[in-house]
């Protein structure tokens, strides 16, 4: 009985598809998450009967075959590049990307980490850092007698100090793009890095053609329309029940079979 | 007497496989442009015995056309065929149809499957994008237009005979027959995707009526042997 693998295939694809619901839900508040979406495929087809086979000795063509399907599986579970909502939160630190583009962060093994989420902090040296303290690149340093810091919708950061009536410029943030954003490889806490599909990153600065602009006392919240992961859950759940209900029906089936001439 | 056994299980073996493409339907009832299946059946004649006897015998798969439910996404690259048509994306083995709309950007920057397949526009070619380029979007009648110059038209194929697809699995399919492209019979919506047009009642009625067939089969199938049983003892008997 093909039906009892074929429901599986089943159960496990909406078990999966309530694990992503999950994690969207989980990740409801994270800043800059963006939520997840699974996608599914047909399986394989076993041919019974071919399509324009003959379907006589005359040579009659069939219009139609068999074709019996073996299930279900994931294609690809990918990330929705819908911009999330910007929330103001005045702190003069944390940094919202309107448009496309990442922030570049250097990580403490010496690769490039990429992120959207701009909740940035000061370390010892006042250089601006995540909140994981990895350096955000270019690496500006911000003095230590500023009284107050100015991030441009370009990322130049300036710097007022007291008794100077001239700001300092202190240097330009950096946003990088990829090709395909969908193929960079999620490392958790809102990071992100690089693979072959995502294509090299292309940086440049921000409110350049492409990219986005940079808003200063803003963070972006996640794109997760609580809304539309419960329906999912909904669904998710009745067609997992419905599934489990072809493998009741196979197993009476099989064993109305077995019960014959008992 | 034999013979209505083969017909009882001629039955059966057809039901099993019924059961098959309902569970089918309903392991991909979230699956994207999937399209449903039903089982026919029909009675086959054997001509050269007296009288009738009708074997039941599955004929064909046939697939259900009708539109899928239309579900809003927000992804601007995916897109739903409202009305008849498919998707032709490249594969290595030829070119492939689909209605599965949920595309992304591959490495080079072409649109493409989840796979990694290519999409082709109305005139097979591949559709590219820049990096730099911003808004994407798509007209009902599939022209791309990109930050307001038009870009390419978005290839929506359609057959006289869509029968003669096969599917290949993942959300393919092949076909020998030559397509013709779309002229407004159907259009293409932006940032949505069709869902599968599995109606969950109908597959859980038909799996009632399977089930409910294959015991009234199997009663049938006890009966008969019950009958030669009383036979076989009632001529004994006589003798």
């Amino acid at each position: 009985m093909r039906s009892l693998s074929i429901a599986a295939t089943g159960m496990q694809a909406q078990q999966l598809n309530v694990e992503v619901i999950s994690n969207n839900l989980a990740n409801l508040t994270t800043t800059a998450y963006k939520m997840q979406r699974p996608e599914f495929q047909d399986l394989l087809y076993q041919e019974q009967r071919r399509v324009g086979g003959t379907s006589n000795e005359a040579g009659t063509i069939a219009p139609a075959g068999i074709q019996l399907g073996l299930g279900v599986r994931t294609g690809a579970v990918y990330r929705v590049q819908e911009q999330g909502t910007l929330k103001e939160t005045g702190n003069q630190f944390d940094v919202a990307i309107r448009g496309k583009g990442y922030f570049v962060v250097e990580l403490p093994n010496g690769v490039q980490g990429y992120t959207r989420a701009g909740a940035f902090q000061i370390n010892q040296d006042g250089e601006i850092v995540t909140q994981q303290g990895n350096l955000v690149s270019p690496g500006i340093t911000i003095p230590s007698d500023a009284s107050r810091v100015n991030i441009s919708a370009t990322g130049v950061v300036e710097a007022f100090i007291d008794g100077q009536p001239d700001s300092q410029n202190l240097g330009q943030l950096e946003l990088a793009n990829f090709v395909n954003e969908n193929g960079l490889r999620a490392l958790g806490e809102n990071l992100f890095e690089e693979t072959t599909s995502s294509g090299d990153p292309l940086t440049a600065f921000p409110g350049d053609e492409g990219y986005g602009t940079i808003l200063q006392g803003f963070l972006e919240d996640s794109n997760v329309d609580s809304v539309k992961e419960i329906t999912n859950l909904i669904v998710a759940q009745r067609s997992y029940e419905m599934n489990s209900k072809v493998i009741t029906t196979a197993d009476e089936m099989m064993r109305t079979t077995s019960q014959l001439r008992s | 007497m034999d013979n209505s056994i083969y017909i009882a299980l001629s039955k059966q073996t057809g039901l099993r496989r019924e059961l098959d493409v309902i569970a089918n339907n309903l392991a991909n009832s979230n699956t994207a442009g999937y399209q449903s299946e039903q089982m026919t059946f029909k009675s086959h004649l054997i001509a050269d015995v007296a009288d009738s006897n009708a074997f039941a015998y599955d004929v064909a798969t046939i697939r259900d056309y009708s539109q899928g439910t239309i579900d809003i996404t927000g992804n601007k690259l995916d897109f739903a065929i409202e009305g008849r048509g498919y998707f032709a994306v490249q594969t290595d083995n030829g070119i492939r149809y689909t209605r599965a709309g949920n595309f992304t950007l591959d490495i080079d920057g072409a649109l493409a499957t989840q796979d990694g397949h290519k999409v082709l526009d109305d005139g097979g070619a591949e559709i590219e994008f820049e990096e730099d380029d911003n808004e994407i979007v798509i007209f009902s009648d599939g022209r791309l237009e990109v930050d307001g110059e038009e870009r390419a038209t978005l290839g929506v194929y359609l057959f006289d005979d869509e029968n003669s697809l096969t599917r290949e699995g993942s959300s393919l399919y092949s076909t020998d027959s030559a397509p013709t492209l779309n002229e407004g019979q159907s259009k293409v919506a932006q940032g949505a995707l069709e869902r599968s047009n599995v109606a969950s009642i109908r597959e859980i009625t038909n799996m009632i009526k399977v089930q409910r067939a294959y015991t009234g089969n199997s009663s049938f199938i006890e009966n008969l042997y019950q009958l030669q049983e009383d036979a076989v003892r009632r001529i004994a008997s006589q003798v």
